[in-house]
């Protein structure tokens, strides 16, 4: 038979139980709020990014399919792919150590062709121009296939 | 004594652009000349801070970095341990190396 303190004991830890699930419920909400938002506010982050993709392509297609070099546009060309890197970093769009794309995608704008006298204009089908492309798309991947590692399981 | 510094913004300019000294006045040929080479005869270190200027062109770098090994014959290894590059722009960094050590000696 139990003692009287054994029912207090009980009593104590029948009270205890309901305020440890609402505490505990709590926190896995909370959690999960502010992992949807971090999701969410990642995610518009990411669509800027891609917008930004978008126009750099056509910045770097209109500078090497221009009739002459056009400094101007080569210099915003290289700072918006300083940004564009920066807030990869800054967001850890893509894994620590892993920057290649972006590489591959400033090479294939600024590597030939660019910041130079003898500037030759590109047709609209040149591989150079299609490299541009190419990248740019290898780029989108990746900032992608990050974003559903970490924010899709 | 303290490593040396070069900072691009403030020590050659905020816009580096071009391969080729024709290609303008602050090319990736001059800052090689200039600025690297300097260093590497000396055999002394130095630290390279890439932040503050407005963005870089891969032939500038290549030229600059690359043209080391290419142009002017250093061991690719060497270059790596005489300079501490810095940049908040991890990729600056990640494509000078490529370019050290994929570049080929005349």
């Amino acid at each position: 038979m139990p003692s009287g303190n054994d029912c207090s004991f009980f009593r104590i830890i029948a009270q205890i139980i309901p305020w440890v699930l609402v505490v505990g419920g709590w926190w896995k909400v909370n959690k999960q709020n502010n992992f949807r938002e971090k999701r969410k506010e990642i995610r518009a982050i990411l669509n800027q990014l891609l917008n930004d993709l978008d126009a750099i392509e056509k910045q770097a297609y209109s500078y090497h399919t221009a009739k002459e070099e056009l400094s101007d546009a080569g210099r915003d060309i290289k700072l918006s792919l300083s940004r564009i890197s920066k807030d990869v970093a800054r967001y850890d769009l893509l894994p620590s150590g892993k920057r290649h794309p972006i590489v591959k995608l400033r090479q294939a704008a600024t590597l030939k062709n660019f910041d130079t006298d003898c500037f030759v204009t590109q047709n609209a089908n040149s591989e150079l121009l299609d490299e541009i492309s190419a990248t740019k798309d290898e780029l989108i991947d990746a900032l992608e296939r990050h974003f559903q590692d970490q924010y899709q399981k | 004594m303290a490593q040396p510094i070069i900072n691009i913004a403030t020590d050659f300019t905020r816009y580096p652009g071009g391969r080729y000294l024709n290609d303008g006045p602050y090319s990736g040929e001059r800052f090689r000349k200039d600025f690297l080479l300097p260093v590497l005869k000396s055999g002394q270190h130095a630290r390279i801070k890439f932040d503050g200027a407005r963005g870089y062109g891969s032939s500038f770098l290549e030229e600059a970095f690359g043209g080391l090994v290419r142009e002017e014959g250093f061991d690719p290894a060497k270059i790596l341990d005489t300079f501490d590059l810095e940049s908040s722009d991890e990729s600056i960094v990640e494509e000078i190396k490529e370019y050290i050590s994929d570049a080929e000696r005349k």
